[in-house]
């Protein structure tokens, strides 16, 4: 089992959730049924942000075409911002790997408008041995693969020490068998139990129950 | 007996996309006020399936790796004759994986092992929304 020095965490859907979830939760309380047609649509667009082929105040335009909400461009993206709260339980892993002596990073797809506010919150930017770093590469592409590794070399991080954890199970896998070593994200317990068994972090058992215990501890 | 019944939806890339509904399931065992029975979880669609393994990515990787062996996705399979998609190999792969599972519930919960997960898996070649029906039946 390799031994890791450093675990690099993606943001959207790991620490924060997606844009479009965000954008999703607006609407939704905004009064506005979101089809799966809907929420689909919002997934592309967020895409669109993730490759640098628009901006923040282009997607709530764009969004307001497609779910009509009662809001301006602004207050969409206010609203957005709002939303943008760490998942539950993620800062205290990572606050438990820092106090482990693991270098954290993060690589991201947000747009910067929200990045900041995504990583102001929780205390993050100080666990962090980089700020941000913002991916603009095609979604499991070797182009991605290749910005991947510039970027961990930016944040002088080595592939083979880092883990990268991953929200999304497709990047998860392509990365993966891109030779990285990656570990898929579903919730902050199962996220702690990964560490447990990679030996990174201690644990009473390795039930989601004894996950739970030990992040509120 | 009670009966409670829910359909899940779950928003799928297709392509081997996955997703853990765990807790989503638990949750609908929690909302039915049933102590003792079982529960039944049934993907309603031809090209994936519920199944239960640890979702690790490796694990992903290893079950994607034998269904290409013995499904190869680029395979020319018969179903392709009838002119209206190229999901063959989907279709194949999941009369081998099955479309549902039981899970017992006692004391009003899923018995899971640990490292036990229910998960969607789409074998499909488009992104779709797909349903997901959870039935709770006990007492």
């Amino acid at each position: 089992m390799p031994a890791f020095t450093s675990v690099v965490f993606w943001l959207d859907g790991v620490i924060v959730p997606p844009v479009w979830q965000c954008a999703r939760a607006v609407i939704e309380a905004e009064g506005v049924a979101v089809t799966p047609a809907l929420c689909f649509r919002l997934i592309d667009l967020a895409g669109e942000l993730k490759t640098g082929a628009t901006d923040s105040e282009q997607f709530c335009r764009r969004v307001i075409e497609h779910a009509p909400v009662k809001l301006s461009p602004p207050q969409l993206a206010a609203a957005i911002e709002r939303r943008i709260e760490p998942i539950f339980g993620v800062v205290q892993v990572m606050n438990e790997l820092a106090r482990a002596s693991y270098r954290l990073a993060v690589l991201a797809d947000y747009p910067p408008l929200w990045m900041s506010t995504a990583l102001s919150r929780g205390g993050l930017e100080r666990l962090l041995v980089e700020h941000q770093v913002v991916m603009t590469a095609q979604y499991a592409s070797a182009d991605l693969f290749t910005a991947i590794g510039r970027m961990l070399a930016v944040l002088q991080l080595k592939i083979e020490d880092s883990l990268l954890v991953d929200a999304d199970p497709l990047r998860g896998m392509a990365l993966l068998r891109a030779g990285f070593k990656t570990a898929t994200f579903v919730d902050a317990p199962r996220l702690r139990r990964e560490f447990v068994l990679r030996a990174m972090l201690p644990a009473r058992g390795l039930s989601l129950r004894d996950m739970m215990a030990d992040i509120s501890a | 007996m009670m009966v409670l019944t829910r359909i899940l939806s779950v928003l799928s890339e297709g392509n081997f996309y996955s997703e853990v509904i765990t807790e989503r399931v638990r949750d609908v065992v929690k909302q039915s006020g049933i102590r003792e029975g079982a529960v039944f979880v049934f993907y309603k669609h031809t090209t994936g399936g519920v199944i239960i393994i640890e979702h690790e990515t490796g694990i992903l990787v290893d079950i994607q790796d034998l269904l290409e062996r013995i499904l190869p996705s680029a395979g020319d399979y018969a179903h392709h004759k009838r002119g209206y998609d190229v999901n063959g190999a989907a279709h194949v792969g999941v009369a081998l994986l099955g479309v549902s599972v039981h899970v017992p519930v006692i004391e009003g919960d899923l018995q899971l092992g640990d490292f036990q997960e229910l998960v969607v898996l789409d074998m499909d070649t488009a992104r779709r929304e797909r349903s997901v029906i959870v039935q709770v039946i006990g007492e």
